[in-house]
């Protein structure tokens, strides 16, 4: 017998594992979460402010801007929500309110947005837009200066500013577990270097990372840093003290590791990590800037790239 | 079966074949309506007339061109042309079946000459055969290698033909055993494997997706890599799946060309096979085994199958299983942009650069993507879409580019 009720056609393969984006930010901002509750108890409602008012503000940003283009609202996959987090997480407690907005436009809308959304961002957002705010207003970034109003019960001096300009004496005013569970100035999100650890370990077991960037950008910088602290270990600082200080944990978890910027074939991977951790060092000890991860992490971007053409012969071609 | 991602994702995902620990409920089902039968081309190339009759292995020609062999006796009652997969123009040829059955002289004399080149080349025009594709030369091939694994890890069907089909299979591998020096059945460490077949090696392995696919068998069990676009027979090797052995050996057994094949069809999870003639319509078999609610059919395997689209489809010999669903678009999900997570890439098992394959091909960029990215290695498993966090279709984008590219190489050749 003919029929012709037709039936829905659709594309192979008709299964899919179900991972999805909105699975891959919310978990993302998940690992953030202890590293980020840390400094919100540390600092306060300041820090909560900031933190809010990021998150809140690069989701409005996105939903602006997809409203202007005249596309489907995608605030929910939780993407923007993360890039205002990963924001606030490197900003001082003390961050004005205006500079958080200009910051998570930068972040949003400039910087990925502008690319054409999610996925086409050739740098990583929030380092581009917090290499813009940090150039432009270096004065209100200073930790040292931002949070000098906070009684701490630690050497009341960013680490990285203490070293560079106070020498390698400064380095026995702090104690590595206490850098390691966060006693240090810095970024709301930056410093419990512990629950940083924590979230990134969970997102490279469920694969949310890349974990190979993470774990060669850290063995590189450590290395780099001892090859100097050996040279000369007066003006040097240790390489446990370089891993635990600035945005290193934060940089080699979260930001280094983003997706898009990042390459996806084992040796580009370690190729990647390598120059990062290198180029961080290099900036730290001989640059003019006091941190070095922002820098690294962009340029190593803009190499990402070229670093993936090294990849395995397909099967295909008979290997 | 449970093919989502698990927890901990440290493992590379791969799909474990499904395995039923009941025997499937079997049944044989006789249409009585029109049958149907598609080949690939257009109205204008085969301008049928109705009215045509047709008998069980006849050559049917048309201006002195042989077009198919038909695998049923009947009258042509109406044509209908049609598009297929990737847009392919179709023409869907309607029969109605004749109450006795007769038999063309055609295969027969073939059997009893021994001329055995040109049984598989005739069997070989039965519409939509998968082609025997052995080389007509003095020289042995090396091996030939059967494959009675599951090529979709969904499917269940070689256990139901192993166990059936002993004697077919013993005189089809007597029949082949003059091509080549060896001979493999490549097996699931569970299947019923007969073991008095003189000359016949048996290789047993679990195989997970995509390491049951043809190109990754033979890597396994001769230990050759042979590049995808290449036929196995510039190697030296024979390939052929239980499908058409079976069906070879039931030619032989019968002394004429068989008329009917048994069908996975599995709704919901529930599983029957069904034995029907060639020809018959899918919407004929859904009806029989009272199969309500459904609003999708996909033929041949949820991860590599065509979704069909219209009922009257009829089941050739290629088809092996039918899956019916309701609303099972689990990929519909809103398709984005890639993110570079690089799974595809981990997961590719020719270690193609999908991610960089996926741009090219987005923007219908087929020659680069041929040229940089490597498109004509692909094994065409989908195992790239399956693990997309973008949900982007990307076994469709390479599909649709291998088709314009042949295109195109057409094109350029005229």
């Amino acid at each position: 017998m003919q029929r012709t009720d037709l039936l829905l056609a659709s594309h192979a393969p008709f299964i899919h594992c179900g991972t999805s984006l909105k699975e891959r930010y919310w978990n993302i901002i998940l690992a953030c979460l202890p590293a980020l509750i840390y400094g919100i108890v540390f600092y306060g409602v300041p820090a909560l402010g900031v933190v809010c008012l990021s998150t809140g503000s690069a989701m409005v940003w996105e939903a602006l801007f997809k409203k202007i283009r005249r596309q489907e609202p995608r605030i929910w996959d939780g993407s923007s929500a993360l890039l205002g987090l990963l924001f606030a997480m490197m900003l001082p407690a003390t961050t004005p309110w205006w500079l958080v907005l200009v910051g998570t436009f930068l972040c949003v809308v400039v910087g990925r947005e502008a690319y054409g959304g999610v996925g086409c961002n050739p740098v990583n957002s929030v380092l581009f837009a917090f290499a813009i705010v940090f150039m432009s207003w270096r004065s209100v970034l200073d930790f040292t200066g931002a949070l000098g109003n906070f009684e701490v019960s630690f050497f009341p001096v960013e680490p990285l500013n203490a070293i560079k300009y106070m020498g390698t004496s400064a380095e026995s005013k702090y104690d590595i577990l206490g850098l390691l569970l966060g006693k240090q100035l810095g970024g709301i999100g930056s410093v419990f270097n512990l629950g940083l650890i924590l979230g990134g370990v969970y997102l490279a077991i469920r694969r949310f990372i890349k974990w190979e960037i993470s774990v060669m950008f850290l063995i590189s910088l450590f290395i780099t840093a001892w090859i100097f602290h050996a040279v000369n270990p007066d003006k040097y600082a240790s390489p446990v003290f370089h891993l635990f200080t600035g945005y290193t944990m934060l940089g080699a978890f979260f930001l280094l590791t983003e997706d898009t910027t990042s390459p996806v074939n084992f040796l580009p991977k370690l190729l990647y990590g390598a120059m990062a951790g290198v180029m961080t060092m290099l900036i730290r000890n001989i640059g003019a800037y006091v941190e070095g991860v922002v820098f690294a992490i962009l340029l190593s971007n803009v190499f990402h790239p070229l670093i993936d053409k090294i990849r395995p012969k397909s099967f295909g071609k008979g290997v | 079966m449970d093919y989502k991602a698990k927890f901990l994702r440290i493992k590379k995902p791969t799909l474990k074949p499904i395995q039923h620990e009941e025997s499937i409920e079997t049944i044989e089902y006789e249409p009585s309506g029109l049958v149907c039968l598609s080949i690939e081309g257009s109205r204008a190339l085969y301008p049928f007339k109705e009215g045509m009759k047709v008998k069980i292995g006849e050559l049917v020609s048309i201006n002195g061109n042989d077009v198919f062999l038909s695998p049923l006796t009947g009258t042509l009652r109406s044509v209908q042309e049609t598009k297929g997969y990737l847009n392919k123009p179709i023409l869907n040829l309607f029969f109605e079946r004749d109450k006795s059955v007769k038999y063309d002289s055609n295969i027969s004399y073939f059997l009893q000459s021994g001329k055995k080149f040109d049984l598989l080349k005739t069997l070989n025009m039965i519409p939509g055969m998968r082609p025997y594709t052995l080389p007509q030369q003095s020289e042995k091939l090396d091996a030939i290698v059967i494959s009675a694994v599951e090529e979709d890890p969904f499917t269940c069907i070689n256990g139901f033909y192993l166990k059936k089909y002993q004697k077919e299979l013993t005189e089809a591998i007597t029949f082949l055993k003059e091509f080549t020096r060896r001979i493999i059945l490549v097996s699931g460490e569970r299947e019923p494997v007969p073991v008095n077949i003189s000359g016949l090696e048996s290789y047993k392995k679990e195989f997970h997706y995509p390491n049951s696919l043809p190109h990754l068998i033979v890597k396994d069990v001769l230990g050759k890599a042979i590049p995808m676009g290449k036929a196995f027979e510039e190697y030296n090797i024979g390939f052929l799946d239980l499908n058409q052995v079976i069906l070879l050996g039931q030619v032989i057994v019968n002394g004429n060309l068989v008329t009917s094949k048994p069908v996975y069809v599995d709704f919901d999870g529930k599983v029957k096979i069904v034995t029907v003639p060639f020809g018959t319509l899918i919407g004929d078999i859904l009806v029989q085994l009272s199969i309500g609610r459904y609003n999708m059919v996909i033929a041949n395997g949820l991860i590599r199958g065509q979704s069909i689209y219209d009922l009257n489809t009829p089941v050739l010999p290629s088809l092996n299983s039918i899956f019916v669903r309701y609303h099972v678009l689990e990929n519909s999900d809103l398709e984005t942009e890639c993110i570079n997570c690089g799974e595809c890439v981990r997961i590719c098992p020719s270690k193609i650069p999908v991610n960089l394959l996926i741009r090219y091909l987005k923007n219908k960029k087929y020659e680069d993507a041929m040229t940089l990215c490597d498109l004509m290695a692909c094994l065409e498993c989908g195992m790239c879409s399956f693990v997309c966090v973008s949900r982007i279709p990307i076994f469709h984008y390479v599909m649709l580019a291998k088709y314009e590219l042949s295109l195109m190489e057409k094109k350029e050749e005229e």
